[in-house]
């Protein structure tokens, strides 16, 4: 019984340190950093940058290499110009 | 169908897949995307540094040079355009192409030798790596960019080698343009970003 309560309070303790230490400390990176408003947005832009460039350049990959995949498996497209030396 | 000693065998015909990208050009694709990424980190610091300044530009530093650049990216941007003529003329022609590949580099030797000229004025007017955010920045992320121009040059350099002595893969031209229209494609970017 005194193990449990000792493990309720452990429990109940690291959670109310979890919910307040990281305001108190600005363990956020950017607590103390945005304090204006242009700040703010070139956080949630920059956010959204790095968030949408590496969908995009991998999605445009992928799509790319559909495309090239069908247009390769077409009968009249002969691939022999991407694989081959050419002789001058 | 059966060979003495080894009971039956299968004989499986050769595969006729094809490969869809060059291994050099997918490499070349992952590179560019590692630095895709490096620069969008150093935008984006830069942009959340210009945002928090209180004045901006600071005011005891030099204005960077926006016409004289603007002619630069033009100059940057027509090399770009006169690679991809190269390698429409490379799939019929391959021999014709080399001297729009040449044009096409010394349009870009040029956009290095000017953006040299422009930071040796700059340093002289007293805009240093240390003297301000703005200073860091500029000399990071334009130095940066220009460090990927010596060495894109450098490959093209090599391809139009290869082109002049006879032997030249696609696959090898195709490397190079994709790291040349990544420096290319990049600078306007870093310009409308960092110069207005």
């Amino acid at each position: 019984m005194t193990y449990r309560f000792a493990a309720n309070a452990l429990a109940g303790f690291a959670a109310a340190l979890i919910v307040t230490s990281p305001a108190l400390a600005e363990a956020c990176a950017v607590c103390g950093a945005a304090r204006s408003e242009a700040s703010r947005d070139a956080f949630i832009a920059t956010t959204v940058f790095m968030t949408l460039l590496p969908l995009l350049a991998i999605g445009g990959v992928v799509l790319w290499l559909r495309r090239r995949a069908r247009r390769l498996a077409e009968p009249s497209v002969a691939p022999a110009e991407d694989r081959a030396s050419v002789r001058i | 169908m059966s060979m003495p000693g080894y009971g039956r065998m299968r004989v499986v015909a050769a595969s006729q897949r094809q490969p869809l990208v060059a291994n050099a050009v997918m490499g070349m694709l992952i590179f560019v995307f590692t630095e895709a990424m490096l620069f969008a980190g150093l935008i984006s610091a830069f942009t959340i540094a210009r945002a928090s300044a209180l004045i901006w530009p600071p005011p005891d530093q030099p204005r960077l040079p926006v016409e004289e650049t603007a002619v630069n990216t033009l100059a940057l941007l027509l090399s770009g355009a006169l690679l991809f003529g190269a390698r429409r003329i490379f799939r019929r022609a391959p021999a014709r192409s080399a001297r729009l590949l040449l044009f096409s580099m010394l349009l870009g030797a040029f956009f290095v030798v000017f953006q040299g000229m422009e930071w040796l004025a700059l340093i002289r007017q007293g805009l240093t790596l240390t003297s301000s955010v703005l200073g860091g920045f500029f000399y990071l992320i334009v130095g940066l960019h220009d460090l990927h121009a010596v060495a894109a040059l450098g490959l093209l350099a090599y391809a139009w080698q290869r082109l002049r002595r006879g032997w030249l893969s696609s696959s090898l031209l195709a490397t190079a343009e994709v790291f040349w229209y990544f420096v290319v494609v990049l600078w306007p970017v870093l310009y409308l970003r960092v110069y207005l």
